[in-house]
């Protein structure tokens, strides 16, 4: 019935431009851009087809519209941000399957995990830790078996709800800290840079994102080890169960030392060869590497790799290509001109819809909706591109609480641990703390 | 007699209460492993997760699922009598109905986030034209 309504809906608008004229201010190209992408939006809201295939349909129907030629919006999957996501995952894949991920994660385990609230903080730690290296997905699935043990072994619910919480949130307010925890970082610079010509380098980001995600990190500390504090169960029982794993995965291996220097070096190689070279070609110079000292095969990247982020973002970057060139943005920006006056007021407005979307939908998708349009408010607020880009992005990453925002969450919520109430019972006071940190910066140090 | 069929096993009071209210109810507990994949992938479909690792989520959901069903059937001790099988969830229910021929079926589930319910919506929808189901 959803699928009905919704397609319903999306006929609606994609036959507007065939039978009306444009509005005032918006060209015949605009007109239909601005009905594709609302046919997007709504499809990347209720899912009604996985979201890289709204991405793909975007790039169809723009070019059946002749909004642009085809080999202009195709062009778009040779995007560099998608290379540089790939290498990324890519690296992720050699990580985890090397066992370092979960070696770290169990010796964390082991040295902090000594009472209820240090094993609370030690899920919370390692997650945020791994979070700012590894897409922020990668870490809820690799913490969720442990975490999951954990709570048997423990069987005390209290303690099963802190553990998730603590899995959700250490995965996923790291997240942006890099271009690494979450992907839709460089999705979002290189809208920018389509937009603006404007670039955020890895070194530049982290820099700014720094202040938010810390303090974040933080305030998230602070409330687990309030709700852990209270909690008095015996932890004997994990703590064999770890140091049973830890000692059933033997000595470190030489694929482990070789990841971590690759891993470590492929970081290094982001941030001082990033600007010049591209984060893309570092990206793949490193999968190389991976490939030629054999510590990863092609089948594990095949199985570990989401290959629909292409696709996803391909069409969101051609998407917001297009909607620059047509104007659609700043014709959508100009309704919100008449009610929001000032640059500030712009800026409160954006970072709380985004908040508000982001627990509903992919963080991806909420930057590829919003970000478009919200660059253009830059000529009408004077609001630097960065700005506006932080300002949707990191927001975006607050998706803490509600199944649909984010695998970490959903993951949470199906192994029957915890509840929907659980994860917003503490989770609002991340999101809205989150988001007056993000205006803040944005007012008073980004600018 | 009432077959109940659970859906997601929560410990949910609530419906334990219905239950309660039912005159001869009798539990089933289906462990379809081919439903709890369709879960894993419910679970991680707005990510960027490949599907090595969903196979990976779909292991540990699997054996929750397991764990789950035995905490299920204590949870439901002096209610009702509760059979655990592993196989086909639609199979299982025709098999039990032939063999008890109950009055009504009940799927029984928490509210809330339920991929369980996602998977096993369809399956509800063709059977209940066939049988009389509905949910409690």
């Amino acid at each position: 019935m959803k699928k009905i309504i919704v397609l319903s809906i999306s006929a609606f608008f994609l036959v507007l431009p065939i039978i009306f004229n444009p509005p005032s201010g918006l060209s015949p190209e605009g007109f239909k851009t601005v009905c594709i992408f609302f046919t997007c939006a709504l499809w990347w809201i209720t899912n009604v087809v996985p979201l890289m295939i709204t991405s793909v349909f975007a790039m169809a129907m723009l070019s059946i519209y002749k909004v642009s030629s085809p080999s202009e919006i195709f062009s778009k999957f040779g995007s560099s941000a998608i290379f540089f996501v790939l290498g990324s995952l890519i690296l992720a894949s050699a990580f985890m399957r090397s066992g370092l991920s979960t070696r770290f994660a169990l010796k964390m385990l082991e040295k902090l995990g000594k009472s209820a609230v240090g094993l609370v903080m030690g899920v919370y730690f390692i997650s945020s830790i791994l979070s700012i290296f590894i897409s922020s997905h990668a870490v809820a699935a690799l913490m969720f078996p442990i975490v999951m043990e954990m709570t048997f072994l423990l069987n005390d619910e209290r303690m099963s709800k802190t553990l998730f919480l603590s899995m959700i949130w250490g995965a996923v307010l790291s997240s942006s800290l890099t271009f690494l925890g979450g992907a839709r970082a460089v999705l979002a610079v290189e809208l920018m840079r389509e937009a603006t010509g404007k670039y955020l380098s890895f070194l530049e980001w982290v820099e700014r994102a720094f202040p938010v995600v810390v303090t974040e990190l933080v305030l998230g500390a602070l409330i687990l080890w309030y709700i852990s504090s209270k909690i008095n169960v015996p932890i004997d029982a994990v703590r064999r169960d770890v140091k049973e794993k830890l000692s059933n995965m033997g000595k470190v291996t030489s694929r482990e030392k070789l990841v971590s220097l690759v891993f470590a070096l492929a970081v290094i190689g982001w941030m001082i060869f990033g600007k010049s070279f591209g984060l893309a070609s570092v990206s793949l110079i490193v999968v190389l590497f991976l490939f030629l000292l054999n510590l990863v095969r092609w089948q594990e990247v095949e199985e570990d790799v989401n290959w629909g982020i292409i696709l996803m973002y391909g069409g969101a970057i051609a998407l917001g290509r297009v909607m620059n060139e047509t104007g659609v943005s700043n014709w959508i920006i100009g309704f919100f001109e008449k009610f929001i006056k000032s640059p500030g007021m712009f800026l409160v407005f954006l970072v709380i819809i985004v908040v508000i979307l982001t627990e509903f939908m992919s963080n991806s998708a909420v930057v590829a909706f919003i970000l478009p349009m919200a660059l253009s408010a830059q000529a009408k607020y004077g609001i630097p591109a960065e700005v506006i880009t932080l300002s949707v992005t990191i927001p975006s990453g607050l998706a803490l609480m509600m199944p649909m925002s984010t695998p970490a969450v959903a993951m949470a919520i199906s192994s029957g641990k915890i509840d929907v109430k659980d994860t917003v019972k503490y989770g609002w006071i991340l999101s809205i703390f989150g988001a007056f940190l993000t205006i803040l910066m944005a007012k008073y140090v980004w600018r | 007699m009432e077959l109940v069929v659970p859906i997601n096993l929560r410990k949910d009071r609530k419906v334990k209460r219905k239950i309660q209210k039912l005159k001869d109810p009798v539990g089933l507990v289906i462990i379809d492993p081919k439903i709890i994949e369709l879960v894993a992938q419910v679970t991680v479909e707005k990510g960027w997760i490949g599907f090595g690792t969903t196979e990976k989520i779909f292991q540990v959901l699997l054996e929750e699922y397991r764990k789950m069903a035995e905490s299920w059937e204590k949870f439901m001790e002096g209610i009702m009598e509760v059979k655990i099988v592993e196989g086909n969830f639609r199979k299982e229910i025709e098999k039990v109905y032939e063999e008890l021929k109950p009055d009504r079926i009940y799927f029984v589930k928490s509210g809330g986030f339920n991929p369980y319910w996602t998977v096993v919506k369809p399956i509800y929808e063709q059977m209940r034209k066939n049988y009389p189901i509905e949910i409690l």
